[in-house]
């Protein structure tokens, strides 16, 4: 056990600590539960009221307000004129209630915290509820039907109002309503405290199955914005919202990031990689872009969890009910200098009051290797191998000796001698067919008045796709990634005024990587030529060839040089402290919050392996005439000996040479080494007012935070921020707000420390005015907004850059010091500790600030069943910080260039977004959602060389612009004549027919760099849109999503040919690409001619890397028999989901989506998944 | 309740006015200031020192560079290198311009990335490394005034160096680049720098009053001052008065030679006043090596200029100026693998000689080298010029004690099987030897004590510099004045001492005897790095002679003998006799312009 590193990770000490915290988070959770098992409310809770001369809804409300009883009614029981008194203390609601409507014909029952209030002689009929209907009415029907909620729980005292009428009744305890309604009524309204009201067609029908939604995970409602929450029509700046459901079903893999993919319009990823955990040496997590790139500098959306600045990778889906983007300079404001890209705020589930529900959810994941570039076999490769050859054969006569015979061509293909002239698939050799992810989570919530909880648990683990294992080495070199997160959100309501809350959360992850080198391991993924060797040779020795350096054998590299492992271990926690201050005046609130987190990154303990002795028999011996058909084993093995190479592995504590022995893997000491620790304290005060004065409402913020973070020993970070917001609406139609952000940062000298920035918006609701009136059936949302303002940033700016200083090395004895020149003979001697010239001071350096202006419509048709959104957007951003290593200066200076504001860029884009949602009366319901993102930035200035041509400047073109040469003609030259008539590159040595003529843009003459122009599109979509539909009925469900980009090009480089480096390396598309009168490909041809040795001639050929991608198809059943509901169990859900399932592209067949780069030898990034996903989901 | 109403109003208004600007007010440590820097002799040393890490070592510059770009060597097999480029002729590989700069994969010229080995002993090229290095002189001197706590000696010490490194960063730029501006201000990056190039004895003019001042204030033996008296021997390595005496010479032997002379105005002939001022210049030096300082080391004991196998350094009594070290044994080692070693050998990838170059080396009796000999297996290998087999390992040579050391580079099958080949990287019969000791292979594992070295300057180049100077400004059997060696006798110190006859100025063999000189230093100085800077400095590397690289295929019982080109070179005129500048400085201003051929 103590020998594999995966196990390892499970030592005594970590299993304590993670046990102690499980057991932390239970105590937490239960004593939650704990005050809420008290069944006997209405017994236990006394009341005091002291009311004087007011209505029975008064009163009422007061005693609900004091309690946690609810009162349910149909408005014609009370009486709202009549007004009453009451004064009692520490009396139960019993004594109360009967005080109370002494003398009125109401009657009550109590359920728990549930006060249902009839009139009197409805109670003497409980089950026919007459109500007052004209008795002249001429035609009735009885409609009777069951009203639930979302869990599938009957739900008591649920109005159900014939629409327009004072017609309705409630439902009685088992939720069934009965009422007779004329034949002409249309429409009954279900409402209940807490729910969604919700209207359903009558029509022919007369039985009812209701379900009735939570009102608080109405996304209509409300938007989380920064530090609060706004009604959504209230909103004036660019905010999208998804829920976690969506995000939930959407993950992909450990990284959150690539969950948000489609699913946030505006939002644009660009995920690289299938790395279990995401990120690793080469791989990286998800990148994200919020309306575009807009600066070179880092350019990523500030993400908070819960209002704290937070890493967004390691969060449990499931813990998330709502995702908010914020895009503008208005939404952002109050985040100030980290906003400006924009702001993902995360917002975890919280308990409600209510019973405790305990909820599982178990996913396992299928995946297979998305693409992939596949290989043509050993002799298909070696055949066109001569052709190349016979191509390049006028300008290189040497690389005629390279011709592979016939015979040899006939071994490839009959595998006579399949361990010297092999036909390797690699891709088998080194993938398994499918890999398994695994998600457990639970969740406990519920709540009391008092305390509201919610805590959850889940264990992620991703499987390795490659063929790593424990070939006697003992360990398994393997990928992996296994992450257990925790949270507990916990709300105190201390007295009704004020309330504590108290976060926990975090988690434990640990991965492993082979420790082989990626150099070797990579490329021969992505690369290995088919005839090179058999992985293994038949007597167990592995094949290498240490002479070929690009190619060592990737699998043994990769499975022979041990296994490192690294650890994280992050705990956040949130302390919130509000306090309503009504009594100073109404609406005002103030709210403190500490938070404090930590996260511990550590690397081993590693394994270090020291590979194997390794050999490879040259295939020259199939020609040895000794080499014969039916040979003794110890003929063949003294054969083979004259024609072998042995390898010892190429580092060892010693090289032994001949008299190698082999070395077993030995394991580096328990603890964990490199420990870096991630600090941050953050505290924020702030003072909330919120108060409507008739059709006047008002709100103000005003917050203060403080952040000190720090990694390791470095100098911990310090940040200041002062922000504050006003907002005005008038009678729901004119909305203003402003905003304004004081912040601080210590990069910048005093002068430039802290710096102001304003925003504002304005927002006109057409719908909600009267002259609109008519109009609403049809249209019933019509408003505009704009935002206009300045935010800065000093990301990717580093620390004082205004101060230089010098670096003076400690003196250091130690022979294998860097830092120390060593002078002396016969013998070197210690030298003085060295001083250096340190940065060169730039005191100006300051804020880059973004001015962000938004226009956005939002419009809703037929009762929001068809919304349309759009928002234009534009920003100019100067001031961009130019790191030195980015400028260019005289070199006379001997120094790096010194970092400086003096950048701007421009941007501009669109986004568009509808929404179609319609449920039928018989429960059908169907959505489709489309949206449509379009951004695009312009470099203004980013210190360009003066004498550069203007082509070959960055200003004028987009972040990233690629610049290459380009052909004249999309299809290479065919003959000599056309080669002759055309410039040729610095040298025309090797020009041969099949190559490109390229264009001399700068007609010089020669073709050189200045003939590098903009071309094609950067890296990084334009255009991104994501279509999506579902539908739902009854228990059934099902969904797809799709993901597009377009305007997007890969990575600049020119195409490097087929036989790099002389290895029979040929995919697929180069032999159906390339110029080859022997393939018949000519006209017709998209690559140049086939080359051996030397290299073709050609610019840039074109690469869209546009795609619309299947990313998403779900489909689930909710499975909903009593005999489960027995079980105690209110929800049981299986879904079937897979994820980049399809994909449209003219890329080729190995390229999955944005970004791996274009050079397969080159590529060292974990390949991307198709995943496949079972589900099933309990709640009790 | 009212209480609670003043608290909670108290709160907020001690929030509102807390001073905030405090809070940011932080920076690590209390900075260094200037003087803690300057202010005595053992931190001002400290600033001055890492000028001796921006000092190239020729061969052991980054793995898969070595200084043979002048087509002695060949690996065809690291195409990537920066030396292989110098064969496809694509320089802009090794000058960093920005196409081709990486960070992994640095050229012995220019590390285009500025921030790398600020603070480790890499040294940032030529190019990068040489004007880092200006700067920390021009820095220092600024701050000389600061010096207080330090004798009159010390003091001299320290400027003595500072003159010298920058003298010598500047030299070493104009050698592979052409003339530039001479720095000597502290820029700050709001200043214009547009300084434009001078020609090449415009900037050696003032490259020259830096050395000059070096040499009146450097000692010529730093154990004889007080402070490094104090540990004898452990200042060795620093900069003498002989080493800038020495490079002054050269300097001026440069600025007088055809290429040099030509981007000075002139034209591709050896300027008469340069050399006269060279051969001077070079008879001061030789009296101070003939004072007792300096002495070339006997025959046997000529690999002690390059390598030592116990432990100590190699630095002899021929050493004027060498990188200084912080080597141990296992990078030496690197070195070896990469440079010669090849994979049977426990190596990598090993450089190979070009047979042209075998044939500079002269037979023993000083007659030169014939084609027809290459059937001849008394005279193909043997009877040559000892210093052909010191410095180079032909077929069934055995380098080591081991038996399996034996090294096969015959062509075609045989048992055991040749090493020549693909698969072993090794394309032409013939491997460098001179920096690799015997036994230090896979084999016998002699290498952890293992120190390399390539010597840039030896007194054995003073001897060659003052030969060829005085030969163009005053003829063969001429000399400096005030002088008594002439051309011939400086000359045949490096040769006798080889075991090889004196040659006369007849030069028997050759066109002239200026031919004879640089044979004679091409053979002496054989990969240490001089070779390409000579065949430009002559004007003669765009001879076709000189664009071969010729393989020699026997088989393994040698009975046939056949040359074969294997390469030719990519060497266009003027294109390839000057590096091409970082396209992004001649983009900055026209001062700063191209070299010919380079856009």
């Amino acid at each position: 056990m103590e020998k594999n590193p995966i196990y390892s990770f499970w030592t005594r000490k970590r299993i304590k600590f993670i046990f102690l915290t499980m057991k932390l988070l239970f105590v937490l959770i239960f004593a939650g539960s704990m005050a809420l098992s008290a069944t006997t409310y209405s017994q236990k809770t006394k009341i005091n009221l002291q009311i004087e001369n007011s209505s029975l809804i008064e009163i009422l409300s007061s005693i609900e307000k004091s309690s946690e009883f609810i009162f349910v009614y149909n408005s014609n029981v009370i009486n709202s004129d009549e007004k009453k008194s009451i004064s009692v203390k520490g009396e139960t609601i019993d004594k109360i209630l009967t005080l109370l409507f002494q003398g009125d014909d109401i009657s009550y029952r109590v359920d728990d915290r549930q006060v249902f209030l009839y009139k009197s002689e409805e109670v003497k009929k409980p089950d026919v509820i007459k109500e007052a209907v004209k008795s002249d009415q001429p035609q009735k029907k009885k409609i009777s039907g069951i009203v639930k909620d979302i869990k599938g729980l009957s739900l008591p005292g649920v109005t159900v109002i014939v629409k327009g009428t004072t017609l309705g009744t409630i439902t009685n305890m088992d939720g069934i309503f009965t009422l007779d309604v004329p034949v002409n009524a249309q429409i009954l309204v279900f409402s209940f405290i807490g729910m969604k009201t919700q209207e359903i067609q009558i029509a022919n029908k007369t039985s009812f199955a209701i379900v009735l939604g939570e009102a608080t995970v109405d996304l209509e409602d409300v938007v989380v914005v920064g530090y609060g929450v706004q009604k959504k029509e209230s909103v004036v700046g660019a905010i999208t919202q998804a829920t976690g459901e969506l995000v939930k079903s959407s993950v992909q893999g450990a990284d959150l990031g690539n969950a948000l993919t489609g699913a946030l319009p505006g939002l644009m990823t660009i995920s690289t990689t299938g790395l279990p955990g995401g990120q690793g040496e080469d791989d990286d997590f998800a990148l994200m872009y919020i309306r575009g790139q807009k600066t070179w500098n880092n350019a990523a959306p500030l993400v908070l969890v819960d209002g704290v600045e937070r890493p967004l990778q390691n969060i449990n889906p499931y813990e998330i009910e709502k995702i908010s983007l914020l895009k503008d300079a208005s939404a952002t404001a109050v985040f100030g200098v980290k906003g400006a890209n924009g702001v993902i705020l995360i917002t975890t589930l919280r308990g409600k009051e209510g019973k405790p529900i305990l909820s599982f959810d178990m996913t396992t994941t299928a995946k297979t290797i998305s693409r992939i570039p596949s290989r043509l076999g050993s002799y298909e490769a070696n055949l066109m191998k001569n052709y190349a050859i016979l191509n390049e054969v006028p300008t290189t006569e040497s690389s005629w000796a390279s011709v592979v015979p016939n015979r040899w061509l006939n071994l490839y293909k009959s595998q006579q001698y399949p361990e010297y002239l092999p036909n390797v698939d690699w891709m088998n050799e080194f993938t398994k067919d499918v890999a398994w992810d695994q998600n457990l989570n639970m969740t406990l919530s519920g709540g009391t008045k008092v305390v509201k909880y919610f805590g959850s648990l889940a264990y992620t683990r991703e499987g390795d796709i490659l063929k790593l294992q424990d070939y006697g080495q003992g360990y398994d070199p393997g990928f992996s990634f296994n992450r257990l997160n925790f949270r507990s959100n916990l709300d105190f309501d201390i007295t009704p005024t004020t309330r504590f809350t108290v976060n926990l959360s975090g988690f434990f992850s640990n991965s492993s990587r082979p420790g082989g080198d990626k150099f070797k391991g990579w490329p021969y993924l992505y690369s290995a030529p088919p005839d090179l060797w058999p992985a293994q040779y038949s007597d167990g020795t592995w094949a290498d060839n240490l002479a070929y350096d690009r190619y060592s054998n990737g699998i043994y590299a990769f499975n022979f040089f041990g296994v490192n492992t690294s650890k994280s271990t992050n705990i956040n926690t949130d302390f919130v402290f509000d306090q309503k201050l009504d009594f100073i005046t109404k609406g005002l609130s103030v709210n403190a919050k500490l938070s404090y987190d930590n996260t511990g990154y550590s690397t081993g303990p590693n394994t270090v392996g020291y590979g194997k002795l390794t050999k490879w028999i040259k295939p020259t011996i199939v020609d040895d005439p000794a080499l014969k058909a039916n040979m003794s084993e110890s003929e063949r093995r003294a054969l083979e000996a004259q024609y072998t190479l042995w390898q010892f592995p190429p580092v060892q504590p010693v090289l032994t040479g001949y008299n190698y022995v082999e070395t077993p893997g030995t394991y580096s000491s328990e603890s964990g080494t490199n420990t870096s620790t991630y600090r941050s304290l953050y505290y924020q005060f702030s003072v909330n007012y919120a108060r409507d004065f008739g059709k006047h409402s008002v709100s103000g913020l005003g917050l203060m935070s403080r952040q000190i973070q720090a990694t390791g020993s470095t100098f911990p970070e310090y940040r200041e921020d002062w922000v504050g917001r006003a907002t005005y609406g008038y009678d729901k139609r004119y909305l203003f707000e402003f905003n304004g952000a004081y912040n601080g940062s210590e990069k910048f000298s005093s002068k430039y420390r802290f710096g102001f920035f304003p925003s504002m918006a304005l927002g006109w609701v057409v719908s909600n005015e009267k002259f609109f009136e008519p109009l609403r059936p049809v249209i019933n949302n019509l408003k505009f907004r704009y935002s206009d303002g300045k935010v800065g940033s000093d990301e990717g700016i580093k620390r004082w850059l205004y101060i230089g200083d010098w670096n003076v090395r400690a003196a250091t004895t130690s022979t294998s010091s860097e830092d120390v020149f060593r002078f002396g003979s016969p013998t070197l001697q210690i030298a003085y500790p060295l001083r250096y010239e340190g940065v060169i001071p730039n005191p100006d350096i300051q804020w880059e600030t973004a001015h962000k202006r938004d226009f956005g419509v939002e419009t809703g048709f037929f009762k929001n069943q068809l919304k349309i959104l759009f928002d234009y957007f534009w920003e100019d951003r100067t001031n961009i910080f130019v790191s030195g290593a980015d400028r260019v200066v005289p070199v006379y200076l001997g120094a790096n260039p010194v970092s400086a504001n003096i950048g701007e860029v421009k941007m501009h884009g669109w986004e568009f977004e509808l929404q179609f949602s319609r449920t039928t009366s018989n429960g059908l319901t169907f959505w489709f959602n489309h949206s449509w993102t379009f951004a695009k930035d312009q470099i203004i200035e980013r210190g360009d060389p003066e004498l550069k041509p203007f082509y070959q400047k960055q200003a004028g073109y987009q972040i990233g612009q690629p610049r290459e040469t380009v052909n004249q003609s999309t299809v290479p030259l065919q003959t000599w004549n056309d080669i002759y008539n055309t410039v040729t590159g610095s040298s025309s040595t090797y020009k041969l027919p099949g190559d490109y003529a390229v264009v001399d843009y700068n007609s010089d003459g020669i073709i050189d760099a200045n003939d590098d122009i903009p071309y094609g599109y950067p890296s990084r979509p334009q255009f991104t849109y994501a279509p999506s539909a579902g539908i739902s009925y009854k228990n059934l469900s099902a969904n797809v999503r799709f993901y597009g980009v377009y305007n997007v090009e890969g990575e600049a480089g020119t195409y490097n040919g087929v036989f790099a480096n002389q290895f029979s390396i040929v995919y697929p598309w180069d032999k159906e690409r390339a110029w080859s009168p022997e393939l018949d490909n000519t006209t017709n041809a998209i690559n140049p001619g086939l080359r051996f040795v030397t290299s073709s001639t050609s610019g840039y050929i074109p690469t869209s890397r546009a795609y619309l991608k299947l990313q998403h198809a779900e489909i689930g059943y909710n499975i909903t028999s009593e005999y489960i509901k027995r079980l105690g169990v209110s929800r049981l859900r299986l879904v079937l989901s897979g994820d980049n399932l399809i994909l449209w592209s003219k890329m080729t067949e190995d390229l999955d989506s944005d970004r791996p780069t274009v050079q397969t030898n080159t590529r060292r990034t974990y390949p991307k998944f198709k995943r496949f996903n079972l589900g099933i989901s309990l709640a009790f | 309740m009212k209480k609670i109403r003043y608290a909670t109003i108290l709160v907020i208004g001690v929030l509102l006015f807390t001073a905030c600007e405090k809070f940011l007010e932080k920076t690590p440590d209390a900075t260094v200031s200037d003087k803690d820097i300057f202010g005595t002799y053992t931190s001002f040393q400290g600033f001055v020192d890492p000028n001796y890490g921006e000092v190239i070592n020729y061969n052991t510059m980054y793995s898969t560079t070595t200084m043979d770009c002048g087509g002695e060597t060949i690996n065809n097999f690291i195409t990537w290198s920066p030396a292989y480029t110098c064969w496809t002729g694509n320089y802009w590989y090794l000058s960093g311009q920005d196409d081709y700069s990486y960070n992994d994969m640095t050229s012995l010229f220019a590390n285009a990335k500025y921030g790398y080995g600020i603070y480790y002993n890499v040294s940032g090229g030529i190019w990068t490394g040489g004007w880092r290095g200006i700067r920390r002189c021009n820095v220092a001197l600024q701050n000389l005034k600061l010096l207080t706590e330090a004798t009159d000696e010390e003091r001299k010490l320290i400027e003595g160096q500072i003159y010298f490194f920058r003298a010598y960063f500047h030299h070493q730029i104009i050698d592979a680049f052409g003339g530039m501006a001479y720095i000597d201000t502290v820029f700050a990056p709001s200043d214009e720098m547009k300084l434009p190039r001078l020609t090449y004895q415009g900037t050696a003019e003032k490259i020259v009053k830096d050395y000059d001042r070096a040499i009146a204030l450097l000692p010529v033996d730093w154990d004889q001052t007080v402070i490094g008296g104090q540990r004898p021997g452990a200042n060795t390595g620093r900069a003498t008065k002989g080493a800038a005496m020495a490079y002054k010479a050269k300097l001026l032997l440069y600025a007088g030679s055809p290429l040099m002379n030509k981007y000075s105005g002139n034209d591709y002939i050896y300027n008469v006043e340069y050399c006269k001022r060279a051969a001077t210049a070079g008879w001061e030096m030789i009296q101070l090596a003939n004072a007792g300082t300096y002495s070339l080391v006997p025959w046997s004991n000529y690999s002690d200029n390059f390598y030592k196998n116990d432990g100590t350094m190699p630095w002899t009594k021929e050493t004027i100026w060498q990188r200084v070290s912080r080597t141990s044994g296992s990078t030496d080692n690197e070195f070896i693998n990469r440079q010669m070693s090849f994979s049977r050998m426990g190596g990598r990838y090993g450089e190979q000689v070009n047979q042209l170059f075998v044939d500079k080396f002269e037979m023993a009796d000083g007659t030169r080298y014939q084609v027809s000999y290459d059937g001849d297996n008394a005279k193909r290998w043997n009877l040559r010029d000892p210093r052909f087999r010191k410095n180079i390992i032909v077929d069934r040579d055995q380098h080591g004690m081991d038996s399996r050391s034996i090294i096969y580079l015959f062509a075609g099958a045989g048992t055991p099987a040749t090493d020549k080949g693909t698969a072993q990287q090794i394309s032409l019969p013939y491997l460098m030897k001179k920096y690799w000791p015997v036994g230090a292979n896979g084999f016998d594992k002699l290498y952890t004590q293992l120190r390399i070295i390539n010597p840039l300057m030896r007194l054995a180049e003073v001897y060659l510099d003052y030969a060829e100077a005085v030969t163009a400004a005053y003829g063969p059997t001429g000399m400096a004045p005030g002088a008594n060696l002439t051309a011939v006798d400086a000359l045949n110190k490096v040769r006798v001492r080889a075991g090889m006859p004196p040659a006369t100025a007849a030069a028997t063999g050759y066109a002239n005897f200026m031919d004879l000189v640089r044979n004679e230093r091409t053979v002496e100085f054989c990969f240490e790095g001089h070779y390409w800077y000579d065949i430009r400095r002559w004007y003669i590397a765009h001879l076709p002679e000189n664009l071969q690289c010729v393989d020699l295929i026997f088989d393994k019982s040698w009975t046939t003998f056949n040359r074969s080109v294997f390469k030719t070179k990519v060497f266009e005129n003027p294109k390839h006799y000057w590096l091409p500048i970082n396209r992004n400085q001649t983009l900055l201003f026209p001062g700063m312009y191209q070299n010919p051929g380079w856009q």
